[in-house]
């Protein structure tokens, strides 16, 4: 019995963890706040372009959601469609010109780059890209790392992915039976 | 495409190439009247023939030389071979399954993924740190291995490789000199290509058929999506991604572009696996490892 105690207490001490902050979005359109993940499900609340919710799961197409902020007293639970959410603030929408991104607040700063110092950059950036040299030997060791159908399908028998049949799409949305 | 058609779109591309550059319609025009009559676009045309397969991979093998010269594999073998077994995992159900696929981690805090000709693809340290699960990987493989599959990087660096022989006025470019040529010079185009990027068609499509592969691989088909509204909710002045910004439509685009493409045709594939414990497990020396 006591042998069981070890992991029961890190188990304990796993779950007791604070939880990480929960992600919140907003609207991008007016969006129908549905009882259950489908489009066919009721209608619980209709929300407004813009209105903040917090996300409680995500499941595929969809993302569970509770409307509002803090500040509410009424917050409707429902899930709606994940491409009419975007993740953040409404207030500070990356795109759309909102003022604090567009003063570069919370931007992170590219590491200093150049001849005055070198150590601890890692960076991808265009200047690095304008000096780089070819890596012959780099390029080796990563065609070294190479993996075989057999150890591919291997992984994918692992982790339960079945192969499906799905068609290519236009732009519209159409079935393409092959991309030009 | 013929010869005729492939001459008039060289031409065409010339002229407005030449108009940019502030020569006036007479002139482009006495230009290429000039080349006709002297055989070199004649001559360069019959270099336009299809790369072969053997040669495109050197063109990737040289592109990739250059992208690993900007900033070299990340120190983790375990890594690298569990994302070339996602990556060609991926990269069977496309319709270039049997190329010899490559896949690396590059250390790079930069959030990014590049792919090059031949079956060649890159993604940065920083892009692995942005994903939540192996289908979120597989989505962003997805969209690399469409570029591959499609050829918009080699498309790209024949238009300019013939433009080049074009403005240079070169009359013998033998078709089996210029692929050979091509390989030789390939640092310059390489790095002009990856720093301008590709047409905002080439990424639309990158995306579509990279939502097709991460389904068809089993994965949730809303993956990709989910990447990308990471991406969309960074501050766009974030250096980590400037290059990535500046080289692709904004990400929101491409959101509102999958929404109308993707409908609810791939709700059936909700519940698919996300093996999130697997992939922590093979990413956990990236969290380690100090920015």
């Amino acid at each position: 019995m006591k042998r069981c105690l070890l992991p029961l207490v890190l188990l304990v001490s796993f779950f007791a963890l604070p939880a990480p902050a929960a992600e919140s979005g907003y609207t991008i359109r007016p969006t129908e706040l549905k009882a259950k993940p489908f489009t066919d499900a009721q209608t619980v609340a209709t929300l407004p372009e813009g209105a903040q919710v917090e996300i409680i799961v995500r499941k595929s197409a969809w993302m569970q959601v509770r409307a509002g902020n803090r500040s509410d007293t009424v917050r409707p639970e429902g899930w709606v469609r994940m491409l009419s959410l975007r993740l953040g603030d409404p207030n500070r929408r990356p795109t759309g010109g909102g003022i604090l991104a567009a003063i570069g607040v919370g931007a992170r700063q590219p590491p200093q780059t150049g001849a005055t110092v070198t150590t601890g950059v890692r960076g991808f950036s265009e200047e690095d890209l304008k000096q780089a040299k070819p890596n012959p030997a780099e390029l080796k060791k990563m065609e070294s790392f190479s993996a075989s159908a057999a150890q591919a399908a291997q992984l994918a028998e692992a982790g339960k992915l079945a192969p499906r049949d799905v068609p290519y799409f236009a732009a519209d949305g159409k079935p393409l039976e092959k991309n030009k | 495409m013929s010869a005729r058609r492939l001459a008039l779109a060289a031409a065409t591309a010339l002229a407005a190439a030449m108009g940019l550059a502030g020569c006036s319609q007479q002139q482009a025009q006495a230009f290429m009247k000039n080349i006709n009559e002297s055989g070199g676009l004649q001559q360069t045309l019959k270099g336009l023939r299809e790369p072969t397969q053997a040669e495109e991979i050197d063109i990737g093998r040289g592109v990739t030389e250059t992208l690993l010269g900007a900033r070299p594999l990340y120190d983790d073998p375990e890594l690298q071979r569990y994302v070339n077994e996602v990556g060609l995992w991926v990269a069977r159900q496309s319709d270039r399954p049997d190329l010899p696929w490559h896949f690396g981690v590059n250390d790079s805090d930069y959030i990014n993924a590049f792919a090059a000709p031949g079956g060649y693809v890159i993604v940065t340290k920083g892009m692995m740190k942005e994903l939540r699960n192996e289908g979120e990987l597989a989505g962003v493989l997805g969209h690399e291995i469409a570029h591959v599959v499609q050829k918009h990087h080699l498309k790209a660096l024949r238009k300019s490789a013939v433009m080049n022989l074009l403005g240079a006025g070169v009359a013998a470019a033998s078709a089996e000199k210029q692929y050979a040529e091509l390989v030789q010079k390939l640092v310059g185009p390489t790095k002009e290509l990856y720093a301008r990027g590709l047409d905002k068609s080439d990424e639309f499509e990158a995306d579509r058929i990279g939502v097709v592969l991460c389904t068809r691989a089993g994965y949730d088909p809303y993956s990709l999506p989910a990447v990308l509204q990471t991406l969309a909710a960074a501050n766009p002045n974030d250096a980590y991604l400037a290059l990535l910004f500046k080289t692709h439509p904004a990400p929101t685009a491409r959101l509102d572009q999958l929404a109308i493409g993707m409908g609810t045709r791939f709700d059936v594939f909700g519940g698919s696996p996300e093996n999130a414990s697997r992939f922590e497990q093979a990413t956990r020396t990236l969290r380690i490892a100090s920015r």
